[in-house]
């Protein structure tokens, strides 16, 4: 842990993992987590399996995932930041803070070079892109989705993991 | 002396030493994978 400002502290180190902690209310995905409506870090020790990692502190904090994926990286916070979602059956998130996902435009980089700060839309957007594309390109992680989620992704361009 | 600290994702806690010695580190390695000394914990925290 580098020196912190005086009164604060906040997730670094050279891995770490973003989790969107999503669910779907009515037709609206949410995004919710532990500490609140917001993307949540987590410090993924050296040698730690950052998916093991991710599944296990949703699981103990949230409840059990429905599904956990990684679907996008890049250099930000002082580190790797490993981009994951983690979507959760709505009953799991309880009276959670939530808010409902809107849609953002993807921030290109150039052919050799990232882009610049991303904010948290666009990579929850392409974290359900990549989500759309898992679901049709494999049949586990489409079944395990809860129900509306695929009939809710029909509306995202389905893309791979990649670098943001 | 009472001190406060507060983490990023909006948790926070006042309290004696040892009290917000335990209160950080259980809210690091709970919520972040987070391994915090008693020293890194006093350390961030500010006087109330």
């Amino acid at each position: 842990m580098t020196a912190p400002q005086l009164g604060s502290f906040t997730v670094e180190g050279p891995v770490q993992a973003e989790i969107m902690v999503l669910a779907l209310v009515g037709d609206d995905v949410m995004l919710t987590g532990p500490c609140g409506a917001a993307p949540w870090y987590v410090e993924v020790a050296q040698g730690a399996d950052p998916m093991v990692v991710v599944a296990a502190i949703t699981r103990a904090n949230v409840g059990e995932p429905a599904v956990v994926h990684s679907t996008s990286w890049r250099q930000a916070r002082g580190g790797v930041v490993l981009t994951f979602v983690a979507v959760m059956d709505q009953a799991a998130i309880g009276a959670l803070d939530r808010v409902a996902v809107r849609r953002a435009e993807l921030v290109r980089g150039a052919a050799t070079a990232a882009p610049g700060e991303i904010a948290a839309g666009p990579v929850i957007e392409h974290g359900l892109r990549h989500l759309a594309w898992l679901a049709k390109d494999d049949a586990v992680i489409a079944g395990a989705l809860p129900a509306g989620w695929l009939a809710v992704l029909d509306d995202y361009v389905p893309e791979p993991f990649r670098h943001l | 002396m009472r001190k406060r600290v507060s983490c990023d994702c909006g948790w926070s806690f006042e309290g004696e030493d040892a009290e917000l010695i335990a209160a950080v580190q259980e809210h690091g390695r709970a919520l972040h994978g987070m391994e915090v000394t008693a020293e890194q914990a006093l350390a961030m925290a500010q006087p109330t």
